[in-house]
This record gives structure tokens, sequence and C-alpha cells, in this order.
């Protein structure tokens, strides 16, 4: 492999043509430090105004050659301020001394398949997330580890079950039905964010006479197999504008993750290890019941199926109070679930030869019985130059995860934990006495038995590999040509095993005592691209100019088997006596290329890009039709000048990027899978898809500022954006009469504007005493424009709710997309918007001494969301409101609530705006001569921290958790609340060890 | 340098050209309409007549629940889904929602089926002698008429033609119940006329349902297809709902039942051996892999039997009703749902089915031999011949019953009263009748008062049934 990549490697620079030769030269020496003095190695330095430059070795060392006379020179280095210094014509040694960047002020961001720009001259808001933000309380997974953090980014998780299951969604809904995810590429390869049921649903049942497939089996969505602790920075590029170099799959935004790398010189340990525990962080509270009243309700006893008599009357005093009141919801999510990580790094090698291997361990038990998260993962990067011109990248990670999910969500058996819990009075104790759960005469399963006895674990196997090639054809002073080539494979395999014995209370109620599942979903995607770059800068200066074009391919593969045994004792469900299976297949291939221009004006300080981008999918009607995304951008950075103002940017950009139909909705099928009697059938599907289903399109323009005050110590960023979703895929039905289901087409048009503002400051940055602060802001709009269905008042019903008895969701002109409707006596009418009418973040670290606080603020203002949880304590006459008609009167807000059910009032509908202090931790840098004393002079630095996450909610919704969705990532459909997985908080004790 | 970019163009672009090969992939889930539609072969023309008889069991149970729970025989007790109780036992079912829009897609479905399979055997391909085509057509054009009879008996309004393919967006007109009828009616006399011509065999095998009792032959279905016709008849002899009554439908019903297969052979002991009045035609369900079960079997114990039917059972000289011996039996309540509960549970969904192992494997009737009785029983006494009438009601009572014969009413309400009283036993859970019965007559309000007693919570009692399931709005929504 080596061999033939020096080969191809030489074969390339063959083709470059020759340098030229500089005239008169002379060699500079330095070195380029830290403010604490430590070297930086890999730091840039370059003559100021041209493109020649060379890096600093392990030492931070340098030696360039300047033309003779006076020069200056640029030194920069991501997550440092850049600087240049003047070295006169007599100087032949310079050392440069860099400040932390702080604001992320020159961060290099991309703006193509192949090329990135300093965040300076960028013409979109791209939102930059580091390591350091990301990895200061440990969250279970990337997106969790996200939320709060990006303005424009609305990240919910859709429940407290352990793992992952959480959706972004950037700047606004983009489609209705299709892919409701953003693009995620890390380090040049898009990787899968699949989501696979677990096939809980044999069990649950939820999907049971609606056609739902299984998206209510609390799906998790596979990036969450990306461990934070690997990613070296997050950019994303929030809406079409940005994104359009990435085509017909980047209307949801793309989020590009770039892992670790490795760093020249000895090699450097990091260890981490930390020691935590969760617990249930809000529980919803029981109905009191007095004698009269349970009797009155359940009757004074109740049969159980072994013929012995459960007395409610004998739950209570003489005097009518109950003998005991017990907390239900405690004995099933009471557990005090410890917690553990491990992260290990070790990096190091020469310039040429550079490397970076990490490993995660972590185990994160869940507050339920057999639920938690656990997570292995190992990753390898290597860079390698051969020669001056020819780098190449490798990175390989594996990594293998166990959720155990508990049982929750939506269910029509009575086996959903909390569905069950609703039922259970307060006089009732579902704990085990002796080691055997009691019968729970109130509800069709005892939750606790369930927890304690059942199994639902979901397995990944996962291996993501990347290579990239870099080759430098020709660079001259005034020219660079260069060929990247980026590809890789991205494989997992997904292994749902569950188990639910014979001996559970509610086993044997479909007949089948006892009912095993595996689910084996095996996805691959293969993409490759390959670039060129060419960049000119005349010797003027006047300008420089970067084209690019390239190519880039994608096969994604999918395949689901499913098998589910009915009546056995065994984990292995063909083992069983009645064996039930289904399969599934996605297969996608897509082709596209593209041409960018992008132009560095006077003095950088105008930007202008231009791109076109050509896409084709299988995924089309008409797999053979490119379909096109242009973009345009320019901005100009104001500079000196007066007062409290540094610097100021405007920016205006445009552009267009597409969301592919699904898989399947081009087809127009027969169902042909069942049989009758063993004879196999054929009938009408009832799908059918348009002739020219194409993709779905956002346009977006943004435009805004940003402004750098108070000699760089403050950051503030404006931006303003609209894009109109056209041709977007909906799936209205058609009227059942006429033999067929749904209609999948290009339907309609809608619109979504809205805003985003950031500040980012040092208010205080004095003897020792740091503060850095970051709010951010974001709210967005929606408005369907135009719906191409029959008839004059055109709406349709995109699905993913339980009725407008409880809220759902309608597409009708001139309304929100997102709007909740819900029944009225005056007809279906719309409540509100589950979309929150603004969010906001606030992130504080104050350091001082080696202290620093961390703390981040989560608040999402309004959105609405249908709380059916709270209809089944309603329905079941627990709801803790119910106390009050204990006395037989009908006065107390639940009877209210069920009153004004009937009377067709959609009650259930509430307000789910929250506050949440998301991330506190206060963490202590052992100071040099401690780590001396200790370490032997061995140990650089040592790290003492104590962190929580989502410790506190604030909300008057009555639900578990305002963040909430039951039907998984939707772009239309989320903030059903059916007995979801309850939120817990999470307690961590770190020690970071570096060496 | 412009020669070398050139050339690395020229690599890129052979990249390119090596990447863009055909990119298209097929279904892999399903087969294409099209393999019925455009190309159909003797294969899956065979295969859609199994898909007809699929199609029409799909939602029979639906059918039946749905009826059930209006008509006061059964509930489905789910604490996860109230609005069985709140919404359509309450008589206030939602066109939004599962509970004003079931048993609506599944049989228009199936029309299309049929529909395109009748279409299909006109195509060149499809090489089957006239006879084996003619007895397809004859299966197609019965359960056509059959799904429609059932949609109309939930609905008040319907309709009743197919959109052609490509306008599919402009579904066809909701006729009134006479034209309604007047078309299941049309659809019959076709498929008698296919049948009669299908020679003696079919050309696909049927199921249990239809060979348990024999209907394997074009000619037995012509006795299926008159006795679907008979019903359709007296349905529409009292289609104003008020207890008015057209006698000349019930004449033509008398005749339909004369080609069906109505049968009077004497039920020695209706405990032990109940095959005479079970003789018909039934939907057939499975649990085996890919096949479809019977959710009316629900060992869960949320589906419950409306325990007035205890308290109102008649005793015979041998004991209880034999009806209600053999299909329901004491259990504990072990839901209550907005204080609906009740202690008795169906077993004709379960270990005593009509035929065959139970459980999943249930058989649902569709029409049967005690059924066409009552039928003519009915159709005597308004067509004057009341010794006739009497003496049908009065062989269901002995022998389905086991019960005394009983006198000849004074007026034709007391003998409404009494056949209803009849076919609440002999009909029990097994079709919406006794909703479609009380709603016929006109006594849909001493219905819906009539399940009161096992209310625990008269908040929620009802007095209210539903006259008819409303149009859904996915039907709706898209005529506006």
């Amino acid at each position: 492999m080596y061999r033939r990549i020096l080969t191809f490697a030489t074969a390339l620079l063959l083709l470059a043509g020759a340098r030229d030769l500089a005239a008169q030269q002379r060699q500079v020496t330095g070195t380029v430090t830290g403010s604490d003095l430590a070297p930086i190695p890999g730091a840039a330095v370059t003559i100021t105004g041209t493109r020649r430059g060379v890096s600093t070795d392990a030492q931070g060392r340098f030696t360039i050659s300047v033309p003779a006379g006076d020069a200056s020179l640029t030194v920069s280095r991501i997550g440092y301020t850049s600087r240049t210094v003047a070295v006169p014509a007599g100087q032949s040694n310079v050392s440069v001394t860099l400040a932390t960047d702080v604001l992320n002020l020159e961060a290099m961001v991309v703006t193509g398949q192949a090329t990135a720009v300093r965040r300076q001259n960028l013409a979109n808001a791209v939102s930059v997330v580091t390591a350091q933000d990301l990895t200061r309380a440990p969250a279970q997974t990337l997106e969790k580890a996200l939320q709060g953090k990006v303005a424009g980014a609305n990240i919910s998780t859709n429940s407290g079950a352990p793992g992952g299951g959480v959706q972004i969604q950037l700047r606004g809904v983009s489609s209705i039905g299709g892919n409701p995810d953003p693009l995620f590429v890390v380090d040049g390869v898009v990787v899968s964010n699949e989501r696979i049921a677990s096939g809980q649903n044999a069990v649950s049942q939820a999907a049971r006479g609606v056609n739902f497939s299984a998206s209510q089996d609390q799906v998790v969505n596979r990036i969450a197999d990306i461990n934070p602790q690997d990613i070296e920075s997050i950019e994303i590029l929030k809406g079409a504008s940005a994104a359009a170099i990435y085509g017909s799959k980047a209307a949801n935004g793309v989020i590009v993750i770039r892992t670790k790398t490795g760093r020249a010189g000895a090699p450097r340990f990091s260890v981490s290890q930390r020691f935590g525990y969760s617990e249930l962080s809000r529980r919803l509270g029981s109905r009191d019941w007095t004698r009269d009243a349970a009797v009155d309700f359940f009757g004074e006893e109740l049969e159980l199926p072994d013929g012995t008599i459960y007395s409610v009357a004998d739950a209570f005093n003489a005097d009518g109070t109950p003998k005991q009141t017990f907390d239900n919801e405690e004995a099933v999510f009471g557990r005090r679930a410890p917690a553990r990580e491990t992260n290990l790094s070790v990096s190091g090698g020469s310039e040429a030869t550079r490397y970076y291997v990490s490993g995660t361990l972590m185990d994160q038990e869940g507050i339920a019985a057999n639920t938690g998260y656990s997570k292995e993962s190992i990753q390898l990067k290597l860079d390698q130059s051969f020669g001056p011109r020819v780098r190449l990248g490798v990175g390989a990670g594996f990594s293998h995860s166990t959720a155990s999910r508990g049982l929750t969500g939506n269910d029509n058996a009575g086996v959903s934990y909390y569905s069950a819990i609703s039922f259970t009075p307060s006089f009732f104790d579902l704990s085990a006495r002796n080691g055997a759960f009691p019968y729970n005469p109130f509800a069709a399963s005892n939750p606790a038995q369930t927890a304690a006895l059942m199994t639902n674990d979901e397995d990944v196997y996962r291996g993501i590999a990347s290579a990239n090639l870099q080759v430098d054809l020709l660079d001259s002073e005034q020219h660079s040509l260069k060929f990247l080539a980026n590809g890789g494979v991205d494989y997992f395999e997904q292994r749902n095993q569950l188990f639910f014995p014979r001996e559970l209370q509610w086993e044997g109620d479909d007949g089948f005592p006892g009912t095993a599942g595996l689910t084996t979903g095996e996805n691959t995607n293969i993409n490759g691209n390959f670039n060129l770059v060419h960049t000119f800068a005349p010797a003027s200066g006047a300008f420089t100019a970067t084209t690019s074009g390239g190519v880039q391919y994608e096969d994604r593969d999918l395949t689901i088997a499913r098998l589910v045994g009915r009546n056995t004792t065994s984990r292995i469900p063909s083992n069983a006596a009645s064996v039930a299976t289904v399969g599934d297949r996605n297969r996608a291939r897509d082709f596209g290329f593209y041409v960018q221009e992008e132009l560095l004006l006077f003095g950088e300080r105008m930007t202008l890009t231009g791109s076109i981008r050509g896409d084709k999918s299988s995924n089309n009607a008409d797999a053979d039709k490119y379909f096109y995304y242009p973009k345009a951008a320019a901005s100009y950075r104001l500079s000196d000048l007066t007062g409290f103002l540094d610097e100021l940017k405007l920016r205006v950009a445009y552009g267009s990027s597409g969301n592919l139909p699904n898989y399947v909705d081009r087809f127009t099928p027969l169902t042909g899978g069942t049989n009758l009697e063993g004879v196999i059938g054929l009938r009408v599907n009832g799908a059918v898809g348009a002739a020219d289903l194409h993709p779905e399109r956002t346009t977006e323009i943004e435009g805004g500022f940003d402004a750098i005050l108070l000699g760089g110590n403050a950051r503030f960023e404006f931006t303003a954006w609209r894009k109109k979703v056209t041709d977007f895929i909906i799936s209205p039905p058609l009227a059942p009469s006429t033999g067929f289901g749904i209609f999948t087409f290009n339907g309609g048009e809608f619109e979504v504007k809205g805003l985003e503002m950031m500040l980012e400051a040092t208010p205080v940055r004095r003897g020792g005493f740091d503060w850095i602060t970051r709010t951010t802001f974001a709210m967005d709009r929606a408005e369907v424009l135009d719906l191409e269905l029959p008839g004059d008042d055109p709406a349709y019903n995109p699905g993913f709710h339980f009725g407008f008895d409880y809220g759902g969701f309608r597409v009708k002109e001139g309304e929100s997309p997102t709007a909740m409707w819900g029944k009225s006596p005056d007809g279906e009418k719309i409540y509100g918007d589950v979309n929150p009418d603004f969010r906001m973040g606030f992130a504080n670290d104050v350091s001082w001494r080696g202290f620093t606080l961390s703390t981040l603020v989560d608040w999402a203002k309004g959105g609405l969301a249908a709380n059916l949880t709270r209809s089944y304590y309603d329905d079941a006459g627990t709801s803790p409101d119910y106390t009050a008609c204990n006395d037989g009167s009908e006065n107390c807000g639940a009877s209210q609530r069920v009153a004004a059910f009937g009377d067709g009032h959609a009650v259930y509908i509430e307000d789910a705006g929250y506050v949440k202090l998301r991330e506190v931790s206060l963490s202590y840098n052992l100071p040099d001569n401690l780590l001396s004393r200790l370490g032997g002079g061995r140990v650089e630095s040592a790290r003492i921290s104590l962190e929580g996450r989502n410790l506190k909610t604030w909300t008057d919704y009555t639900g578990l958790d305002p963040e909430v969705s039951n039907f998984g990532n939707r772009p239309v459909g989320r903030a059903i609340d059916v007995t979801p997985f309850p939120p817990s908080r999470t307690f961590w004790l770190g020690i970071n060890l570096g060496f | 340098m412009r020669h070398s970019a050139a050339r690395l163009t020229v690599l890129a672009g052979t990249l390119a050209v090596a990447a863009c090969g055909d990119l298209a992939i097929p279904d892999y889930q399903n087969p294409p309409l099209d393999d019925l539609l455009t190309n159909p072969t003797v294969t899956t023309v065979k295969a859609a007549a199994t898909g007809v008889l699929q199609g029409t069991r799909q939602d029979h149970d639906t059918y039946v629940k749905w009826g059930g729970i209006i008509g006061r025989e059964g509930y489905f007790l789910d604490s996860n889904e109230s609005r069985y109780v709140r919404l359509l036992f309450n008589g206030t079912p939602a066109a939004t929602n599962f509970t004003g829009s079931s048993y609506w897609t599944t049989p228009f479905r199936n029309v299309r089926t049929a529909e395109l399979l009748i279409l299909a055997l006109d195509h060149p391909n499809i090489t089957m002698t006239a006879q084996e085509e003619e007895a397809i057509r004859g299966v197609a054009r019965t359960i056509q008429a059959l799904d429609l009879y059932q949609v109309l008996q939930t609905r008040e309004k319907i309709p009743v033609d197919l959109p052609p393919l490509d306008q599919l967006t402009t579904p066809a007109p909701i006729v009134e119940r006479a034209a309604a009828f007047q078309r299941i009616v049309d659809l019959l006399n076709q498929g008698r006329t296919h049948l009669a011509a299908g020679g003696g065999s079919f050309p696909f095998p049927l199921p249990s349902g239809f060979t348990q009792f024999g209907f394997d032959t074009p000619a037995d279905w012509v006795q299926f297809n008159r006795a679907l016709l008979a019903r359709v008849e007296v349905m529409r002899a009292t289609m104003a709902n008020t207890g008015a009554v057209d006698p000349a439908r019930y004449t033509a019903a008398l005749t339909a039942l004369g080609e069906s297969f109505i049968d009077l052979t004497p039920v020695p002991n209706p405990l032990d051996d109940r095959s005479v009045l079970n003789k018909g035609t039934y939907q057939t369900y499975s649990g085996t892999a890919g096949d479809v079960a019977n959710t009316l079997y629900d060992p869960s114990g949320k589906t419950v039997a409306d325990s007035t039917l205890r308290r109102d059972v008649e005793v015979g000289p041998s004991g209880p009703d034999a009806r209600f011996q053999v299909k329901t039996t004491d259990a504990i309540a072990r839901f209550t749902v907005n204080g609906l509960s009740s202690d008795l549970r169906f077993t004709h969904y379960d270990n005593r089915p009509f035929f065959g192992a139970g459980g999943q494997a249930s058989p649902i009737p569709i029409i049967r031999n005690e059924e066409l009785v009552l039928l003519r029983s009915e159709a005597r006494w308004f067509t004057g011949d009341h010794a006739g009438a009497m003496a049908d009601l009065n062989w269901v009572r002995v022998n389905s019953g086991g019960l005394a014969p009983i006198a000849q009413p004074a007026t034709d309400a007391d003998f409404v009263t009494a056949l209803l009283r009849e076919r609440r036993y002999s009909l029990m859970y097994e079709g919406s009748h006794r909703w479609i019965d009380f709603r016929r007559f006109g006594r849909l309000a001493e219905l819906a008062t009539s399940a009161q007693s096992q209310l625990r919570n008269p908040a929620v009692a009802s007095d209210k049934a539903v006259t008819w399931l409303p149009l859904p709005s996915n039907e709706t929504l898209p005529r506006q």
C-alpha cells in the first residue's frame, strides 16, 4: 500500500511544473511560544503578503528564507491569535509569543469540499465548537454535548433513555416529512445518522392498527456513536447558503466534525478518569386517596387471575386515610446509578509522521434496573508526509456501545413503565417483597417487575475509516495547485436483543408467554471525493483567487432483519414456538460534482464566493437527472475603526441545497409479502410515488455583521436569514375510497425566517482572573406559502400524532407547518407552535488561580407539547390534582380536564418552554510546584473536576420532560409526550493528568 | 502548469465518469403495481385473486369490534387508549382519529384490488380458460359487494365508484344510500352471472373459511352470493331507519334465500354440535408467520362482553340460552376505563371458535345459516307470512338457544323486539349486527342506555349511541 501511494504521489509530482527560483535570500530562525512560554509546534510562519512559509517543529522552532532587506513574518496557529512581526534587514533571529484565541477568531472554517477560510473572512454565520466546549461536563453522546451551545441549533432529546435519540434542527424546519437531520461529515467522510428501530413494538404494540412502522420504538439516531472525546472541533453550517456545496443532502445543514490529530514532538499522554452517578431529576407525583374515593373508583375488592382477592378497602385505616403511601416512580426509576469514564490518549511523532491514539471506556448505568449506556472505543489518526508535497492522513476508529433502553414510550399493551405507573394508585406498592413482585391488579403490568427481568439492549459495532491525500502539484509565489482525495467507509452493525421472560405479569396477555426479539441492522456508507484546488495570488497582492472543483460519490446500503419469537423460554427468537420475521433493505447511490471560486480582495478585507453543484441520486424518480445548487456570498471587513469597535464585517450569502426523497417514496408497489394459509397473495399497497419525484430544495439568503469590540475582548454576531423550501415532499392521503392511500410528490412551498445573535466576551482578564462569557439567541418563524392539493382550503395531516383530541399537526396554507392543532368546540384550531418562540444559551467560564467554574444554561421560551402522559393519569384517576376530588365532588383540575376533553377541548396541549441548567463544572489545575513534587517532574498537568449535567429544570410543563418526541426525530411531529423515559441528572468527579 | 492542470482535470474527469454509471436501484421491499397493471401474468393474476380474499379479511375484525362497541355487545378496555370508551362508546367518534376513521381504507383498497384483477384478466398475457376467468371475476365482484356493503353499514353515504388511475386526486362522488344499495345489488348479480359461467372449480386455492363448509366451487359460491343478496335486500327493506319497511325488498330477499344455502336440519344439542347453524363462509386468520391473526382473539382480557348479556339471558328447559353458554364465559373484571368495566368475556374467538383450533386462527363469519333463518323470519313477517316467520324464529330459539318456542307477538313492534332478541344472542359480536338492527328499526336511544348498569363512574355514562361513523377526514379533505 505504502509503495503504491508513493508511486501515485511521485506520478502526481512529475505532473507539476518547475518551481520558480527565488533570487536574493537570507535565513531567519526563531521560536514560537504561547503566553505561558510553552513552545507551539505546528504554527504556520509565512512571509507577510505572500504564500510562502514553513511551520514550527516540536520545540516551536522554525527556519525560513526571506528576501534580503526588511521583511515581516505572519505567525498563526489554530487556537491562537495570529501575529505579524517585523524582521529588519540585520536581524536573523526572532521569538514570537502568541496569545490564546479565546473567541475563536482565527479558526479555519470549511467553505467547500476541499477548501476553508479563516473565520474572519467568512460570509456565513458558521458556528464553531471546540473540544474544550464539548467535554466540559461529559455527555453520553455528541448531540447532548452540543445542547445550548450553538445559536440556531434547536437540539432536543427525544426522551431520557440512556444512549442517543436526539434531534438537531438547524434554523427551523426544512422539510415536512422528509429527512429531519443534518448531514454529518467526519474527517471528510459522510457518516450515517440512520435510525433503526429496536423491535420493542413486538411487546409494546405501539403501532397497532396504525401504519407508523416502528417509529415509536424510542429509536436512536446513530450519530450517537461518535465519541465526543475524539473531536477536535465541530463546524456547523446552519443553512442552505453555507451548505450549498454539499448539494442535495444539505438542506438541513451540515455538521463538519474534525477528529483529533497528532502533534509532533515527544509522546504526550493524557489520562482522565471520572466517576459519577445519575438520579431521577423529575417526577410526576400521584393522587392521595381516601378509602371512600378508592372504593368508589376501583370497587371494594379486585379479583386476581389466581382467584385471590386484593382488597382495596384493606389498604386504608379506619379513619379512611391510606395505611401507607408509595412512590411507585421511585420503585422503577429510583436507582442511584453509578457511572465511570476513562479516556486515554497519546500523541506525538515527527514533522513527517504524526500520530494520535485514543481510547475510551465508559459505563453509565441508568436510573431503572437493566438500563444504561456503555461504550468502548479506540481511535487512531496517522499523518504522514512524503516529502514536502504529499501528505496522507488516515484515520480509523472502532467503537462498541450498548444502550440498555428499558421499555418506555407509547404502548398499547400496558407494559411501558409510565403507562403502568400511571394506572397504579399510590396506596399500592409495586416493589418486590422477598424477591417476589406483587401482581398489579390496577394495570396490565408491574413495571418494577418488568424492569427487573427484561432485556432491551442495543449493541452497536461501528468502524469508520477515512483517508485523505493531499498533493501539492504546484507551489510557487503566485500559484498553487493541490489535488485532494478524500474517502472512507462507515460501517456499523446494530443488534437489538430483547427478552421478556414468561414470568412477567403481562407476558401471557397475547396468548404467547415469553417474547424474544433480535433485530440486526447493517449499514455501509462508502463515499469518496476528488478535488483540485488552484490558488492564484498575483505579486501585486491585489487578490487571492481560489478555484476548486471536484466530484463525489456515495453508496449507502442498509439491511435490517427482525426476528420475534413468542411463547418461549429462550433468548434466541428462532427457538420460540411462534416465530415472525421481517426484513427491510434501503439503498441509495448518489453522484455529484461542483466548481467553486473564492476571491479574497483588498488585503483580505473582501471575500467573494460563487459555486455550483450538480447532484443526481437513485432516490429520485429519475436517477439520471442532475439537480443544480448554486451559491454566492460576499463579505467585507472594516477594520481600524474608532472607539470601542475594532472591526466590523458585513456579510451576505445566498444559496440552495436539497433534501433527497426517502428510498421508498418513488415507488408505486403492490403488497406481496403476506399469505393466506400459506398461499401468497398480491394486493394494492396504497402508496403512489410521483413519476417526477425529486429533491426538496431550500434556498436561503442570510445577511448580518460580525463586530469585534473592546480590543478583541468581545465579539458580536448578528444574522438574519430567510429560507424558502420549495418542492417540499408531502405524502397527503388520497381519498381512501380511491383504493389508494398516500401520494408522495413535490407539492408545496414554505418559508422560514429567523434571527441569530451571539455575544462572546472576556469581560475580565486580569490578575489571574479570567471570565469568558457567551450568550446565544435564536428564533425562527415558519409559514406554508403554497400547498398543491386540490380544494379551496388545502390542508393535510402529516400524521405522527394521536389525533387532535390531544394535539397534532396539520399542514395548511398561511399557517406554520409546526403549529400544534387541537380540537375545540368550534372545530380544530391552532393552539400555538411546538417550535419555541426563541432559544437562548448562556455559557460562562470563570477562572482564578487554577480554579475554573463553568456553567451552561439553556432556555427555550414557549413551544407546545401534547402531554398524553397526563391523560393516562387522568384516565386512571391518579393525577395528583384528583386529590381534591376525594370528597366526591367534580371540582378538581383533573375532573375538569376529563369533562373539557369530552366537550371537545384539547386540554393536554401545554406550554413546554423551559430553562435548564445543562452543565456545571468546577475544576482545579494543580500548580506547577505541586506537580513537580507529586509527579517527580514527569507530570505536566493535573486537573481535578466536579461536573454536573442537567442538574435542574425550571418549567411550567406538567410532564416528565418538555424535551420529548414519542416518534423520534421528525421535521414535523415532535413534542408528542407519551410515557417517555424520565430525565436524569448526572454528577461526576474527575481527574485528568497530562504527562 | 496549465498543461498539468489540464491533465489532472482529465484524471478527475475519468474518475467522475467511472463513478457516474447507472445509479438506479430497484424496490427491494415490494413488487411493482405494474406486475398487475401493465404486465400481468397467470401467476400474478392468481396471486391477486388470493389477494382479494386477503384484503376482505384484513379489517373484518375492526368491523366487528367497532360495531360491537357501539352496539353494546362488547368493549375494548385499553388503559393506553381510552378513546374506545371516551369517544366511540360515548357516541362521539371523530373523523380525524381512529374512532371515526376506521373500517374505511381497507375495504376500498380491496375493491380496487378486485377491479385491477378483473382488468388484468382481459390482458393478452392471460392464457386461462374462459371458465377460469369467469370464476375469478365472480369472486372479485362478490367480494367487492361484500366490502362495499359493510362500509355502507358504518356510514350513511359512501362513494361507490373508483376514479381512473390517472385521476386519483379526484375521488368519486358520494352517493345516497339507495344508490349505494343498488350498486351492491348490481355487483352481486354480476358476480352471480360470472360464477354461473365459472365451471366446476376455482383456478386458485380457497382458504379454510370457504372450504370448511364446502364453499369450494363456483356453484357453491352462487349460494353464498345469494345469501349476501338476501341480507342486502333485508337491509334495503329497512333503509329508512325508522322501523318503516319496504315489503318488495323483503320479497326479493325471500327469492334470494331460496337460492342460498339456508338449511333447517334440526340441531339435537346446540351445546354440542352447532355445525348446521355455523354452516357458511368465514374470514380466515392464522398466527403463522406472514399470515394475519384475528385480533378479536384477545387473551389480555381487554376485550370484554357486555355483562347485560348475562343479566338478560333466558333460561330454557335444559338451562340458560345455549348461545350465551357457548359464546361467553365469566371472567375477572381486570380493566376499568373511564368507569366502564365488565366481568364477562367472549369465547368464540378463543377456545370455542366456530370451527378450527381457535385463538389467533379463529375464523370470523361472513354469513352463516343461522342468520339466513333469521333473515327469512323477518322477511316472512313483513310479507304477511306471520306463521312462517314464527316457525323460523322458533327454529332458531329451539335449535340454537335450546329455549322454548314463543307465541306469535301481537304487533309488528313486538315481533321486532322478539327478533332483535334472537339476533342479539344468535349473531353476538360477529358482524356489527346489533348496532345495525337497533338503527334500522329506529331504536338507537334504547340501545344507548342499555349498558348503563355496568358503568361505575356516572360522569361518563353514555346516553348516546353512534348512528353513523363520520366520513374520515382523509376522505373529506381531498374533496374540499
